[in-house]
């Protein structure tokens, strides 16, 4: 892959790391006193919080396979 | 369960005493005892850098947080630390560039290379000072007071601290930062395991998650939602704890040391994405053993329910894993943090290598004394503690953030930056500035503060390039 292309990659896996923090503090990952409706069992905010962090972690995992000083760093 | 935890412990002792002497060189260069000499692997590095990370404070804190504020808590840390883990990624990248045309001894002494200023090494250095002591002070505190209840009349409470700081300090001393990243591992390693099975132990005693939180919904189900029955987790307080705790690596010099001291970029990324599996592992069960508290110890103080939901509802081996994987990480915390200021201290100081390791050394000494002290004063509640410290840490994140992505000596302006919000930051500690203003928590507004500083002078920097 280009290095062009990891670049543009890797800064829209950084908007979306920004948009998905901005999403945890909103009611759709965390409304106030609401705890349904529930995943497995779990309440709300923790399953989507799950979910978050869970998605953080992917968005970490393509960001090293893509970030533009990869090849650099390791020379 | 004596027994059990004389052999466990007596099994751990051993394995710092292995660690201590496979570390120990008799002539080491300073980068080595320092920093390990720069060459730490992916699986050692996600060990190290988790058990410097999550300690005592993991392990009693954020159990008793989820039983007393609920599931806020996982908003709280496990959505910041994954944040966290993809800032590793972006900040680590630049600092091992920028280190690799300046060197590193230590964070203060690298702002002081990267400002040609000695104030922001002194700045950073105080700060650290300020904010690492009371936070390696509660752990100890913590953990001794546990230690305390639990073997009460065997030992006081005072003399459990010693032993953690003596302990510390002797493997420190002996083995240096290899010696105590291997100890990070092994207590990472116990810390993952004991977790876990405490918290199996914790969904049993309900018959099954879906049952655990069935009946916490009966009992008090203000803990299944935010801002939680105490109304703790506002929007406020966890967008200030996101910033706080995504900041660590850059401004806990215990961690950026940790990100630079990485083997490669490779290592780096690996450690990272670990971290990441293995924070949602470790903060998923202390939720289970916080709803089980919620359940079964509402009315308890902290010490009573960590003391039963820990050690005493467990099978004895287990409860006993528990005694050494406390004590365990504890002891590698407070020793991350004492040793970064050591590292911190050395960094700032000139001459040859073997009078700054004496130095170094003597240095190590007073600063776990000044622990030991402290510990005797602290309060109880070991996340908001631990958090207090992220947040003052944090104020230094300006200072080093333009440090290391400037291409041009940074403007000392950021020092005032960083140093107001410090002042005002400590002196809302002290009660002498209100904790909130307009309604607002004083420590987002000064993370709005720090970011809008930050803006104008890039935009000044900007103008003042174009023309």
């Amino acid at each position: 892959m280009n290095q062009d292309r990891k670049t543009r990659i890797y800064r829209l896996l950084i908007l979306l790391a920004i948009i998905l923090s901005i999403i945890t503090f909103t009611p759709l990952v965390m409304p106030y006193g609401k705890h349904e409706p529930s995943l497995f069992h779990l309440p709300y905010t923790l399953w989507t919080g799950l979910l978050v962090a869970l998605c953080f972690v992917i968005l970490t995992w393509f960001s090293i396979h893509n970030h533009p000083g990869k090849e650099e760093d390791e020379s | 369960m004596i027994t059990w935890v004389i052999i466990l412990g007596s099994l751990f002792i051993l394995a710092l005493v292995i660690a201590s002497v496979k570390s120990y060189k008799k002539d080491r260069t300073l980068d080595e005892y320092m920093l390990a000499g720069l060459n730490i692997g992916p699986t050692i590095g996600v060990l190290t850098f988790a058990a410097a990370l999550f300690s005592a404070f993991i392990f009693m804190g954020m159990p008793d947080m989820f039983r007393t504020h609920g599931i806020g808590a996982w908003i709280f840390l496990a959505i910041s630390d994954g944040a966290m883990v993809f800032f590793i990624i972006w900040f680590g990248y630049h600092i091992r560039k920028k280190v690799k045309s300046t060197g590193f001894k230590g964070v203060s002494g690298f702002l002081n290379d990267l400002y040609g200023s000695k104030l922001p090494g002194y700045l950073f250095f105080i700060t650290a000072f300020l904010f690492l002591v009371p936070y390696a002070a509660i752990q100890i505190r913590g953990v001794s007071i546990f230690f305390g209840a639990t073997f009460e009349g065997i030992l006081p409470d005072w003399s459990w601290a010693l032993i953690i700081v003596s302990i510390m300090l002797i493997y420190a001393e002996v083995g240096g930062f290899k010696a105590i990243i291997y100890s990070d591992a092994i207590q990472g390693t116990i810390l993952l395991i004991v977790i876990w099975l405490i918290g199996i132990t914790c969904i049993k005693a309900f018959g099954s998650v879906e049952s655990l939180f069935a009946k916490v919904e009966e009992i008090k189900p203000a803990l299944l939602s935010v801002p939680g029955p105490n109304g703790l987790f506002t929007v406020q307080f966890l967008i200030a704890s996101f910033f706080a705790i995504i900041l660590i690596p850059v401004t806990q010099p215990q961690l950026t040391s940790r990100v630079v001291a990485m083997r490669d970029f490779r290592s780096l990324s690996r450690m990272a994405v670990s971290l990441g599996v293995f924070a949602i592992l470790i903060i998923m069960s202390t939720a289970f053993i916080g709803m089980y508290g919620a359940v079964k110890y509402p009315d308890a103080s902290s010490a009573d329910y960590l003391a039963n939901a820990l050690l005493f509802d467990q099978k004895e081996v287990v409860g006993a894993l528990a005694m050494v994987g406390l004590f365990a990480a504890c002891l590698s915390t407070t020793n991350a943090q004492i040793f970064a200021l050591g590292t911190e201290l050395r960094s700032l100081m000139k001459g040859s290598d073997k009078l700054v390791l004496r130095n170094t050394r003597i240095g190590l000494f007073v600063f776990a004394i000044i622990a030991l002290v402290f510990s005797t004063l602290m309060s109880d509640e070991l996340a908001l503690l631990a958090r207090t410290s992220f947040t003052g840490t944090s104020m230094m994140a300006p200072v080093v953030l333009f440090g290391v992505l400037s291409r041009k000596k940074p403007s000392r302006g950021i020092l005032i930056l960083s140093a107001t919000g410090l002042i005002i930051l400590l002196l809302s500690l002290l009660h002498v500035v209100p904790q909130h203003i307009g309604g607002m928590r004083l420590d987002f507004l000064l993370y709005i503060y720090l970011a809008l500083g930050s803006l104008g002078f890039i935009l000044f920097r900007k103008s003042t390039e174009n023309n």
